[in-house]
């Protein structure tokens, strides 16, 4: 599936100079690429999570356009921009969040009951279990998110985000919480996806990680830029 | 099952205590609006039954029952003194202007001891004449009252032979009354005839009967007045107070205006606690919802990005508030009920007020309003928070702490 922005802003109120507002993300054109990993990397606050939130259409941009698949996904109603981003989208958010009141296995599960779908409770389980495996957390399957820790919550996020077998992954900073073994074991699970044909789009800071995206962007100032430093390898 | 629904169940039972406490403020809720409807309406009831069962515009009694024992006290507690008007001022007053009916009501108060069962107020009636009781009777007992026969209020125990006994002699129940909410129901009601037997029984059988020097079969104990259209009731009760002495001219109304009064603070202290009960929870609800929403805004945030929509988050949250507000209001309601009966017993006999239970339509009416009014506050004040929360995008993203 194929992700493109075009002149998107976003401006958030804020006291600045002359101005009552900022741009956190300003005149920005990007395509998002099936079969591909695309990084973007940047400074804290420089705009990074506002711009995949309004990729993903949680967040409305000020002015621009954002298409998914040739569709507007800004003029699109909640509803089916909603259904949208529960099949096609596989979302890694940058906090921990889980739904406290669900099990780790119910966590996972959780995306593929919001709608009526053909899977039946066992696929959907078994698909669960073999995501946690790959992860290295199916022993935690009926613990509660408040007995995990950091890392654990982390790749319990990655493998719900994956569940619906989603066509476009966006992950902010997943690998920011994990050790070395379980950072192999994602960025692996994300080179699989794109192997996949899948559209992966991955917010980083970490080496490792960038070493693995066909092309890394820049945030800077809330303006997006192909890094030239990274792309020319 | 549905998303919302099992989602709205799991997060109910995962936070178990903030379920309970909620439920239970929505429970003194509909409590209060039952149990304090309740009141209102009973007292409300009492005191218009309180009003037809008088049925006169002037009540004539000797005036040293004033004091102890007035028609106040004979309709509502059925304590009386046994005191007498003599047949001579008894054919003064019947000859006053602007009297349409009159009749004759003689009181006996049952002594405790051996001649009789209980100690009840007895009054006896002419059922000739009547206007007052009759009408209240028939609608339990179509029969005519013969002689020896008893009819009881709602309140009395009846034996089951349906005998009672009063100085030496003994009586049958022919018919129970229905409910008035007053003393009336405490009381016993006979012809004529019988109770001036059971006065001359006792007047045999007690050492100082309080019948000497009088002609039992011509006193009464109360003359009981409908004045004639035209005529105003104050003046008749005036003129009879003026001309003869030794009795007491009382307006019904002016009777019923100082239980009234008495009512009137009593519903208006309920009334208030009801509106203060119902502003506080709407108060603690508003807070309690803001509070709630902004600490699951991270959840509700995490939800949005795996596919929920503005529409099931919102009947996640509206789930949930109505198994709350549903469960707590029925809950109130049921420990409602038992209460309703302690409040009855303690009105009546503590406060001596009429006071009569609504019916099973109006009972179920009442239960109904209780129950979706404190499930309207709940679910309104929740819409208040979920629908700024849903409507608001930024605070549905996920934000770094
Ligand atoms: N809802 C909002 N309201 C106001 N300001 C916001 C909002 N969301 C983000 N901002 C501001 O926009 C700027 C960009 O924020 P953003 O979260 O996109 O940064 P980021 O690049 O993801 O940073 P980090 O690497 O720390 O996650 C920040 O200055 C932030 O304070
Ligand atoms: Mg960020």
């Amino acid at each position: 599936m194929r992700i493109s922005a075009r002149k998107i802003e976003r401006t958030f109120f804020r006291k600045t100079g002359q101005a009552n507002f900022f741009y956190a993300v300003k005149e920005t054109d990007f395509t998002l690429l099936e079969g591909n990993i695309t990084g973007i990397i940047g400074r804290s606050g420089s705009g990074k999570t506002t711009f995949i939130n309004m990729l993903c259409g949680l967040l409305r941009p000020t002015s621009g356009s954002i298409e998914v698949d040739g569709v507007d996904f800004i003029t699109l109603d909640d509803d089916s921009a909603s259904l949208l981003r529960n099949r096609k989208f596989g979302i890694i958010p940058q906090s921990q969040t889980p739904i406290q009141s669900f099990s780790v296995i119910e966590n996972v599960m959780a995306p593929a009951f919001i709608y009526k779908s053909d899977l039946s409770r066992e696929e959907v389980y078994n698909r669960a279990i073999s995501l946690l495996s790959r992860l290295g957390i199916e022993s935690l399957e009926d613990e509660y998110p408040s007995q995990l820790s950091g890392g654990e919550l982390r790749r319990m996020a990655i493998a719900r985000a994956l569940i619906n077998d989603p066509e476009v992954i966006i992950a902010d900073e997943p690998t920011s919480d994990l050790d070395d073994k379980s950072t192999d074991a994602v960025l692996n699970l994300m080179r699989e996806l794109a192997g996949e044909g899948k559209s992966v789009l991955i917010v980083t800071h970490d080496r490792d990680a960038e070493k693995i995206c066909d092309v890394i962007y820049k945030m800077d100032g809330g303006v997006l830029k192909k890094d030239t430093e990274t792309a020319s390898k | 099952m549905n998303f919302a629904v099992s989602t709205a169940h799991r997060n109910l039972r995962y936070r178990l205590t903030r379920t309970v406490a909620l439920a239970s403020l929505i429970m003194v809720l509909s409590f209060t609006l039952f149990s304090g409807g309740y009141v209102l309406i009973s007292l409300k009831q009492g005191l218009e039954s309180y009003g037809t069962r008088l049925g006169a515009d002037v009540i004539v009694v000797p005036s040293s029952s004033a004091g102890h024992g007035t028609v106040d006290d004979i309709l509502l507690q059925g304590i009386t003194g046994n005191y007498y008007i003599s047949s001579k001022d008894i054919d003064k007053v019947l000859s006053t202007r602007g009297i349409e009916k009159a009749t004759k009501q003689f009181y006996l108060t049952s002594a405790k001891a051996s001649c009789c069962s209980l100690r009840v107020q007895i009054i006896g009636f002419d059922p000739e004449t009547d206007f007052s009781i009759m009408p209240w009777v028939k609608k339990s007992y179509s029969d005519v009252i013969r002689d020896g026969d008893l009819v009881v209020g709602s309140r009395l125990n009846v034996p089951e032979n349906r005998k009672i006994s009063f100085y030496g002699k003994t009586y049958t129940v022919v018919a129970q009354l229905l409910e008035t909410g007053t003393g009336l129901d405490n009381a016993v009601y006979t012809n004529m005839n019988t109770i001036r037997q059971m006065a001359r029984d006792a007047s045999n059988l007690l050492e100082r009967a309080p019948f000497k020097g009088l002609d039992i079969d011509k006193a009464a104990s109360a003359i009981l007045i409908k004045v004639k259209d035209g005529h105003s009731v104050q003046d008749v009760a005036d003129d009879i107070n003026i001309h003869i002495t030794k009795i007491k001219a009382t307006s019904s109304r002016s009777m019923i205006h100082n239980i009234a009064s008495g009512l009137r603070s009593i519903s208006s202290i309920t009334g208030v606690l009801i509106l203060a009960v119902w502003f506080f929870a709407l108060v603690i609800l508003v807070i309690v919802f803001t509070m709630l929403s902004n600490e699951r805004k991270r959840e509700f945030a995490l939800l949005r990005t795996i596919g929920v929509s503005r529409k099931i988050l919102v009947s996640i949250m509206a789930y949930e508030t109505a198994i709350i507000a549903i469960a707590g209001s029925l809950l109130g309601i049921i420990v409602a009920l038992p209460v309703t009966f302690i409040i009855k017993v303690s009105i009546q006999d503590a406060l001596s007020l009429p006071f009569l239970t609504p019916g099973l339509v109006t009972m179920l009416l009442l239960g109904v309003f209780a129950f979706v009014l404190s499930v309207l506050t709940c679910m309104i004040t929740s819409s208040i928070s979920a629908g700024r929360l849903s409507k608001n995008e930024t605070s549905l993203l996920l934000r770094e702490e």
